[in-house]
């Protein structure tokens, strides 16, 4: 089973605080409306009033249509920093996920909705409902999500692909990424990890950045490979070699994450390799006291509103979150699911007897505001 | 005019047609235009508001009234025998009856807003007038809004299927 969210697009937000739009507007000078079209237009010919008037629109659906009343509410609209606060002050909606079995490759993944959702979603909700069935002969499977883009793993017999389908864009067709690069495995060495394969938003698109390491056989040395598939690019690019005197073990299991030009990528028993994309260096950190990766009980996904990490970890049924700051881990949330469990009567999972009651982490959404539990 | 109670600070507020409000501090302080100016000693006991007629500044003053936070000895009673969703409810639904004004009203209490930083009242009126958005043709919502259409046919129908999923 893997359970993988859709979520409307959206900007990659930048922090700006909310009462910035208030600092000009007290310096506007107001005169007593004569008439009525005056005062409308003095309010809409501001600038600041005018977004802070967008800004409530509430949902991406009516925020587009607000986007034809003109072409200045276009621009405003489309705008990255305004955009960056719709989202600051409409937090996106999980609108569904996908299921699919990976016991049975014959049945293809299909959407289900969370609902209840508000009525401005129900357009979104119905263009996501869409299914893999045309792919079906090519033995497809869901990798992951990004930004309103479903990544999927084609096969046909011989080869894998990585196909990339638009759900909310079903006019367009699915896009082939161009085979990942292929390297030549250095004498000595083994490949520790290949097929890693991880997304940003890049304008209006994603960028692809394929990730290899190699080790040498004495495990003493590693080396790591990155490519980068720009959003528009048809070929693959050699970004960085990195070489480090450490050997590195990387795991698939919690998946890599791309946060802030920094892929994490899970590492041996308790460790957390950092490649840092601009900085072109590779870190260290350990876990948090006590935390070991065990059977899909961690996860790391990437903090939108903190630089840095969040990783989850389940325990018996205690789900804690952490947040990698500043060198530190924080922890954030400490929830106890033993309440849920009951409530939700799954037989078997009422005591915290470890071998009757396996508590795994399915997914975590982006910027850690769900996540999904497997049980039982 | 409110009677002056014991021990709470009083401000005069003047509108620029010559009308004198006397309010609290703590609700003249719901603007955060006026909040400054106190703060930075700026003001004396009275504060001219220049450009917002008595009649706005009227309607701008009750909202403030309802909406400063109930401190002090009679604020601790009411919220012992009112739950705070209640009160919040309450707020909710006097807001609704408070902004049904002609949209020449409405316009210049955002402009009221926007200039004394009140964010409750500049949301809950930027959020009415947006409703329209959603509940009216782009037709109405221009004319509402005195809006001019300039776009033509065919870049409206480009921005319409680019983002098809959010017409369908």
């Amino acid at each position: 089973m893997d359970a993988l969210e859709a979520i409307p697009p959206r900007d990659d937000p930048e922090k700006k605080p909310c009462a910035d739009v208030y600092v000009d507007s007290q310096h506007h000078s107001l005169t007593t409306s004569t008439t009525d079209m005056d005062v409308v237009s003095k309010v809409l010919d501001d600038d600041n009033l005018l977004r802070e008037i967008i800004l409530c629109v509430g949902f991406p659906t009516t925020l587009v249509r607000a986007s034809l009343v003109c072409k200045r509410w276009y621009h405003h609209a489309s705008d990255r920093k305004f955009l960056s606060r719709f989202h600051e002050c409409n937090p996106s909606h999980l609108l569904g996920f996908y299921l699919e079995d990976t016991d049975d490759p014959s049945v293809a993944a299909h959407f289900f909705p969370m609902l209840p959702q508000p009525p401005e979603l129900a357009t979104v909700i119905r263009t996501a409902r869409f299914s893999l069935d045309p792919h079906r002969s090519e033995m497809s499977d869901m990798m992951g999500c990004r930004n309103g883009n479903v990544l999927i793993s084609l096969y046909d017999g011989r080869d894998f692909t990585v196909g990339v389908h638009s759900p909310l864009h079903p006019e367009r067709s699915l896009v082939v990424l161009p085979p990942f690069p292929e390297l030549q495995i250095q004498d000595g060495y083994f490949c520790g990890m290949n097929d890693l394969l991880l997304s940003k938003q890049e304008g209006d698109g994603l960028s692809y950045i394929y990730v290899l390491v190699e080790s040498t056989m004495e495990r003493t040395k590693s080396m790591v490979h990155i490519d980068v598939l720009r959003n528009g690019d048809t070929v693959w690019r050699r970004h960085l070699d990195l070489a480090t005197d450490r050997f590195l073990c990387p795991r698939f299991d919690p998946k890599a994450v791309l946060a802030d030009d920094k892929i994490y990528i899970a590492s041996a028993q308790s460790d957390i390799v950092v490649l840092d994309l601009m900085g072109s260096s590779i870190s260290t950190i350990t876990l948090p006291q006590g935390v070991e990766y065990g059977d899909r009980d961690t996860m790391l996904a990437w903090a939108n509103n903190a630089s840095g990490v969040y990783l989850s970890h389940a325990r018996k049924l205690q789900l804690c979150i952490w947040l990698h700051k500043g060198g530190n881990w924080l922890l954030v949330h400490s929830i106890c699911l033993r309440g849920m469990v009951a409530s939700l009567r799954m037989t078997g999972c009422e005591d915290e007897n470890e071998a009757t009651a396996p508590l795994r982490i399915n997914h975590v959404g982006d910027y850690d505001e769900f996540v999904f539990l497997e049980m039982g | 005019m409110a009677t002056r109670e014991a021990g709470k600070k009083m401000i005069m507020l003047k509108s620029p047609d010559g009308m004198e409000f006397e309010v609290e501090e703590a609700v003249a302080m719901e603007s955060q235009t006026i909040r400054k100016m106190i703060e930075d000693d700026c003001a004396d006991t009275a504060i001219l508001i220049p450009n917002i007629n008595s009649k706005i500044l009227s309607r701008v003053i009750e909202y403030c009234n309802k909406h400063v936070p109930t401190t002090g000895a009679t604020g601790a009673a009411a919220s012992d025998t009112v739950a705070p969703a209640a009160l919040a409810e309450d707020l909710k639904i006097w807001d609704a009856e408070f902004i049904k004004v002609n949209r020449a009203t409405r316009f210049d209490l955002i402009q009221a807003a926007s200039y004394l930083n009140i964010k409750g009242l500049l949301d809950l009126t930027s959020q009415t007038t947006i409703d329209t958005i959603s509940d009216n043709s782009l037709e109405e919502i221009r004319s509402f809004l005195s809006t001019k259409n300039d776009y033509l046919p065919e870049e409206e129908q480009t921005i319409r299927r680019e983002n098809q999923w959010a017409f369908q």
